[in-house]
């Protein structure tokens, strides 16, 4: 008698243990991070500006250059894009401006120095372009001179 | 009461085995993080995948024939994950391409033949992809992902 009740036991104890082994789904934990992206990139590579005819009795006429532009990919909020150049004194005036932008505001034309400036303004979750239009000018009193800016335009945090 | 005990036992093994005749499933290597960090300027993030999850599966001789899905358990996510059985063991079902997940069970591999013996179990690898736009912000998704072996 002991012993068949050893041996229910023990078959109960197998069919439990096959319960208990099949399972008909699983499941585990997958996390997707998206971190901050403020991503910024001149298109056009670099331009030279040269100021050289004028008017008789009047000062250079001023040199333009649209072939360079912007992209950028924001997904965060409250953004805008400045623009500086590393030059902290130069005779003649450097201006740019954002044009056809997508993805922005464009601020009003800006006179370059080396303290940042707003360029485009209302970044926020998107990507943009835009066309850099810059005027380079000089008075006759300026003389002549040669400069090579390093421009830099970055994505801050609007204020 | 000898009489009775053996037929006891036999009756209560065949009803409790019964109720372990389901084919089974089960995920290997854990859990998975993808992580969307960068992007070109002017493009979309480009996806990210992860190849780190397996799964293996079995089924009895008498099952019919089955399959696996696989949903989630987030509804809404700020992000688009998808996933895709790739690598199948020969002869142990057939990959039904990237499912994109949701909180409605999709297929993930389709014609899982009868018994496939735990000695030998079918396989696959998960492919994961996590994919983002700029207007989806920064942020974490986090996902229960629930892989399910089912009648066909």
């Amino acid at each position: 008698m002991k012993a068949s009740y050893t041996r229910l036991a023990a078959v109960l104890l197998m069919a439990l243990a096959s319960v208990a082994l099949a399972a008909d789904n699983d499941n585990h934990q997958v996390t997707v991070t998206v971190n901050d992206i403020n991503e910024l990139a001149v298109t056009g590579g670099d331009i030279t500006l040269i100021i050289s005819s004028a008017t008789a009795g009047q000062n250079p006429n001023q040199a333009t250059d649209n072939t360079c532009g912007l992209e950028w990919t924001v997904n965060t909020t409250n953004k805008k894009i400045t623009v500086a150049t590393n030059q902290s004194s130069f005779a003649h005036t450097l201006k740019v401006q954002a044009a056809s932008v997508s993805g922005g505001t464009a601020a009003a034309e800006v006179t370059i120095s080396d303290t940042a400036q707003d360029l485009v303004t209302g970044v926020a979750t998107t990507l943009g372009t835009c066309t850099l239009n810059y005027r380079a000018t000089a008075t006759a009193a300026q003389g002549t001179q040669s400069v090579a800016h390093t421009i830099t335009f970055t994505i801050t945090a609007a204020s | 009461m000898k009489r009775i005990l053996p037929t006891l036992a036999a009756t209560a093994a065949i009803f409790l085995s019964s109720l372990g005749q389901a084919a089974d499933v089960a995920i290997l290597n854990g859990d998975v993080s993808l992580t969307i960090t960068t992007a070109a300027a002017g493009q979309q993030p480009p996806a990210v995948t992860d190849e780190t999850g397996q799964l293996e599966w079995t089924t009895l001789v008498t099952d019919a024939v089955k399959k696996i899905i696989a949903q989630t358990n987030l509804a809404g996510p700020s992000y688009t994950l998808s996933v895709r059985a790739v690598n199948i063991s020969a002869g142990d079902g057939t990959g039904a391409g990237a499912v994109v997940l949701s909180t409605t069970p999709a297929d993930l591999v389709v014609d899982i033949p009868s018994g496939i013996q735990p000695l030998d179990p079918g396989t696959c690898t998960l492919r994961y992809a996590a994919s983002a736009t700029v207007t989806g912000g920064a942020g974490t998704d986090n996902h229960s992902v629930t892989f399910t072996i089912t009648d066909q």
